[in-house]
């Protein structure tokens, strides 16, 4: 028996091709997405470990930093604890490449404590040259190689807007993995060559800590908690490191949920591939019948069948994954960089988990694909042959049952949608159960919309548009399958893309009001950043044209939720219409603004926290823990961990910190801006470099990364409309195939190749017509979710919902091509094929 | 000058070869083969399976081409003509009956008969009239709509009868048109080809292993070897 199924798809090598291709792609698909993110995730974990190494503790806080004399007042108190002061801050080369690095200062001698790359014999010189050599720098080997540098060099920086020179003392060279992941793009200095490179003397980025276990241990943590100062937190570096890695989770599961939709579409063709070798083959299913094959042993051929299918196909897909995840590591870098934290991936981690997985997920895809087709075979009965228009006419007496099916997944994908609790993954499901209804609904609109549009076609076309539209009706069960993989294919497409339009114009929206002023001038960097010079923001006050500006100080600080960016600011008369309040009542979240003790929050903040207007968000201040009134809500697409917002006066009497780091700058009506421009880059001259960008600029940067974040959805969708393109040819060559008959005697009966090809492409036509038609309302549903639901419930973010016309045209477009195209081949076949040839095998 | 208009036969095959691949070797099916069908004759031709019976209708309508050797439907040799002009003379002069009737399923019983009216561009009042004409004459008017699928070997075959003459054709082939029917039924067939193309003096050339077929036939002739030899009636 086995050897008759392997007999069948050696005379049918591109059926057996395509099918392998589909299954291939769609695992690839998903083993990329998997080790894509594994790998960014396991880069993130390694350089955690390696720059956190032994450290179980962290004294962190601050605006500024800790001050050094906590640090000394630590060891005189506890003499006994490992601790190590360290200064970090992200810096860039001052090169054409502008490589993001991290500045890492720590003290040569603390340091074997926690981490090993300073640890060993051989390194005790390196200890040396770092204390002694004064500004020297560090760098991994491969680093250094990255950079073009070698020892005794100079490594120029770019620290808050000031360049700097560090003389390239010694290459590190890590002894393991750890150590390599952990030193990658670190520039390690001493201490206070940090300090002075960041010109933050006296002040730590934070303190690691050894803490010894059990009793012991809480009570030095007791200890500690009484020699912290005010604005200083002790916390714990595991969850620390844990909340980081959560950040992208949403991002992440976002990507799987694109990757596992390529699968399903790759399902489907294996679906259509396994149901039609059936029907093709049941003729021998029936002679097998009758020599004595069992309904058992038929049902097993055909699911063994789909696990080879699905074995060969899947390794296939996991070579090719593993090649796709080396490019999609790229983009899901770059996007991480651009919306997270900074990270360098080098290599590609294969994790056999997510190979393992990968593999069943192939294997069991196409067996559960292909149950339906192997209940089919079965249920052949012991004849030679069965009619094929029986088994259509079967079908169209399932049709019903398949639409209520359909009808079924949408009422599931309601009720999952008003499961209380807002999980993430359930909206995940509830999309899922919208596509699955939709597909099993295809079909039963498919025969329906043909049989309205019948009539019209003949009266324009005749009995030939007649004949085309009638035998996609007709083979109901190849088409039916090949409308409902186009259609979620193309639904999908244009879901994710009124989604990102949506968000592409809300965020256009949002940059318009937020950016009021004229000019920005921004120290350069990210994190705590250092401040401007007092000097510079007087000087820039007193520009003339300058008519108000607004002053602004963004800063990480601790709260009881973790880390929160948040953004301290003096506004300009202007400056309120850039915040669009969306929580009740504007009028009082201002008024609760100008109080001390009042904050505002972004959407993601209230998201995540739970924490919505009127409550309170404990925040960690000089003066210790303070709770202050969430005053209102208001909408910020800047990052997706949301940001707090509150008045410069405020920061300044809490944390008793009045840097600025951002300056508004709102000119005088009638002024030349380009003249005001020059005017403020002689202003805002000095020690440091500082950035000047007008709105157009800005808006036009944040587009730029806008796109580029979604390059990677874009890449996915398009893998979705290949896997349907290729079941769509996959269906068309295997109705060629079947219809080879009808289409001999049409071409006896005197039709001309051209409109035998005629024929078989407006078939073909009529198929990515119906998907597409089928596709807007389903797409533009699972934009509705996708806006209203899975990003509210990724990242919080509440956006209008905007449908272009002109993208729902593109999409039909796009399906009709796709289908036209996959077309091609088998028209092209068909219309060439010898009707002698043909005549004479039957 | 050529011969004279009344002297051209219908079909005219001469020094036809051609051969098949059969696997590495290839086979010859005619070797050299002549033969001529006036106008208005009907001829059936036996031969054992695999002599190339069908392949000689094959080459006759066009549908294959001879390896070497020429094919002239009234004069003109189709083996010149590209496959276009070959599928136009198909389509205008030459009727189809195949053994397993080849309806085409998406159609009804009626459009699979407009379809080669449709073909030939002959719209008009006629045209319905010329359908119902010929359903009534194959005593299937009751049937119009249905599609092929419900008809009966027999019902399917007087269609495929109806639809091969509608567009009034000068040569109509039949490739064992009642192989597939049990023996009454192939006598209501057979009766019904041969009465309607002698009343519209097309030329019948039928495939056939049934003697009693012959019997409604002029002439008889046999391939054997690659030839076509003359078979008395009644042999």
């Amino acid at each position: 028996m086995s050897r008759a199924s392997a007999r069948y798809f050696s005379r049918h090598p591109w059926q057996f091709g395509l099918t392998l291709l589909g299954i291939a792609l769609g695992v690839s698909v998903v083993t990329a997405v998997e080790l894509a993110s594994q790998s960014a995730r396991r880069a993130f974990e390694l350089s955690s470990e390696a720059v956190l190494g032994r450290t179980s503790h962290q004294i962190v806080g601050g605006t500024v930093g800790i001050p050094e004399q906590v640090y000394v007042k630590l060891r005189m108190t506890l003499g006994h604890l490992p601790a190590a002061p360290i200064i970090e801050a992200p810096v860039r080369s001052d090169d054409t490449n502008k490589v993001s690095l991290s500045l890492f200062g720590v003290d040569p001698l603390t340091e074997p404590n926690f981490r090993a790359y300073l640890s060993t014999a051989a390194d005790a010189q390196a200890q040396a040259t770092l204390l002694l050599q004064p500004m020297a720098a560090a760098l991994s080997k491969s680093t250094a190689a990255r950079l073009r540098l070698k020892p005794g060099d100079a490594l120029t920086l770019m620290v808050n807007g000031r360049r700097v020179e560090l003389p390239l003392a010694l290459l590190l060279s890590p002894a393991s993995e750890l150590q390599r992941q952990g030193l990658e793009n670190v520039v390690l200095t001493d201490l206070s060559t940090a300090q002075e490179v960041l010109g933050n003397a006296g002040y730590l980025t934070r303190i690691d800590l050894r803490v010894p276990q059990g009793e012991r241990g809480l009570s030095v943590l007791n200890q500690l908690r009484e020699l912290i100062p005010a604005g200083a937190r002790l916390i714990d570096t595991a969850s620390r490191t844990r909340a980081s890695g959560q950040m992208t989770r949403a991002f992440e599961l976002n990507l799987l949920m694109l990757g596992l939709l390529a699968l399903v579409v790759g399902m489907f063709l294996i679906f259509n591939a396994m149901s039609f070798s059936v029907i093709q083959r049941r003729p021998l299913i029936g002679r097998l019948r009758v020599l004595g094959a069992t309904r058992r042993e038929v049902f097993f051929l055909v699911l063994g069948e789909a696990a080879v299918f699905g074995l060969v196909g899947t390794v296939a897909g996991l070579l090719a994954g593993a090649l796709l995840a080396q490019e999609l590591l790229v983009l899901v870098t770059r996007t991480i960089n651009d919306l997270y934290f900074s990270l360098e991936v080098s290599k590609l981690s294969l994790s056999p988990a997510i190979l393992i997985k990968s593999l069943l997920l192939g294997v069991l895809g196409a067996l559960v694909a292909a149950v339906l087709p192997a209940i089919e075979a079965a249920g052949a009965p012991p004849r030679l042959a069965l009619q094929r228009h029986e088994l259509e006419r079967r079908g169209r007496k399932l049709l019903p049952a398949v639409s209520a099916a359909g009808g079924v997944c949408l009422v599931f994908a309601l009720i999952a949608m008003a499961l209380p609790g807002g999980s993430l993954s359930v909206a995940f499901a509830a999309l899922f159960f919208i596509m699955f209804g939709f597909a099993l609904l295809a079909p039963g609109v498919m025969v329906l919309a043909l049989k309205l549009s019948r009539p019209v076609a003949a009266a324009a076309g005749g009995d030939l548009a007649s004949l085309a539209l009638r035998g996609v009706g007709k083979h109901m069960s190849r088409t039916g399958v090949a409308v409902a993989a186009l259609m979620v294919a193309v639904a999908t497409t244009v879901g994710v893309a009124v989604m990102v339009d949506s968000f592409r114009h809300s965020v256009i929206d949002w940059l318009g009001l937020m950016l009021r002023a004229d000019m920005y001038i921004s120290v350069p960097g990210s994190g705590n950043v250092r401040s401007m010079a007092p000097e510079t923001i007087r000087r820039v006050r007193e520009t003339q044209g300058v008519a108000e500006v607004s002053l602004g100080r963004r800063i990480f600080l601790e709260s009881e939720l973790g880390e929160v960016e948040a953004l301290a600011i003096e506004m300009a008369e202007k400056s309120y219409a850039g915040f669009r309040i969306v929580s009740e009542n504007p009028e009082r979240a201002w008024a609760e603004f100008e109080d001390e003790n009042a904050v505002l929050m972004s959407e993601p903040v209230v998201w995540r926290s739970g924490i919505d207007a009127g409550s309170t968000i404990a925040l960690l201040t000089q003066e210790g823990w303070v709770r202050f009134k969430v005053g209102g809500i208001f909408r910020d697409y800047s990052t997706d961990r949301g940001i707090v917002l509150m008045s410069r006066a405020t920061f300044i009497r809490y944390w008793k910190d009045d840097g600025i780091t951002t300056i508004g700058v709102y000119a005088s009506p009638g002024i030349d801006l380009s003249a005001l421009r020059q005017r403020l880059d002689v202003a805002a001259s000095g020690d440091q470099a500082l950035l000047i960008n007008d709105a157009a600029s800005i808006r036009e940067l944040s587009l730029k990364v806008f796109d580029r974040t979604f390059t990677i959805t874009n890449v996915l969708r398009l893998l979705s409309v290949i896997i349907a393109f290729v079941g769509i040819l996959s269906a068309l060559m295997a109705i060629q195939l079947e219809l080879g008959r009808e289409f001999a005697v049409l071409r006896a009966l005197g039709l001309t190749r051209a409109q035998l090809f005629g024929i078989a492409e407006a078939q073909t036509g009529v198929l990515g017509l119906v998907a597409g038609f089928l596709a807007l309302p389903l797409g533009v549903l699972l934009a509705l979710m996708l806006v209203k639901v899975i990003n509210r419930r990724s990242f919080g973010w509440g956006m209008s919902f905007e449908v272009d016309p002109a993208l729902l045209f593109n999409a039909l477009v796009l399906s009709l091509s796709a289908a036209l195209l996959a077309g091609l081949y088998p028209a092209y076949r068909i219309a060439v094929t010898s009707p002698a040839e043909v005549l004479r095998e039957e | 000058m050529g011969k004279a208009l009344n002297e051209i036969a219908l079909i005219e095959l001469s020094g036809i070869f051609k051969t098949y691949r059969e696997g590495e070797a290839r086979r010859t099916i005619f070797d050299g083969l002549d033969a001529r069908f006036e106008k208005g004759e009907f001829v059936c031709i036996t031969g054992r399976s695999g002599s190339g019976k069908s392949t000689l209708l094959n080459l006759i309508s066009g549908i294959d081409l001879p390896d070497k050797g020429e094919v002239h439907v009234d004069g003109d040799d189709i083996t010149r003509l590209s496959d276009r002009e070959r599928t136009l003379v198909r389509r205008r002069r030459i009727g189809f009956v195949f053994q397993f009737f080849n309806l085409i399923p998406t159609l009804n019983v009626e459009e699979n008969l407009r379809l080669p009216l449709e073909l030939n561009a002959k719209k008009g009042s006629t045209w319905d009239q010329r359908v119902a004409e010929l359903l009534h004459k194959v005593g299937l008017s009751d049937r119009a709509s249905s599609a092929p699928e419900n008809l009966s070997g027999g019902e399917q075959q007087r269609v495929a009868i109806a639809r091969a003459l509608v567009h009034r054709p000068d040569l109509l082939l039949a490739d064992e048109p009642t192989g597939n029917l049990d023996q009454q039924t192939g006598r209501v067939v057979l009766e019904l080809l041969s009465s309607m193309t002698r009343e519209t003096g097309a030329t019948l050339l039928m495939v056939t292993h049934s003697s009693e077929a012959t019997a409604h036939a002029d002439r008889v002739m046999r391939i054997r070897d690659g030839c076509l030899e003359a078979v008395p009636k009644g042999a």
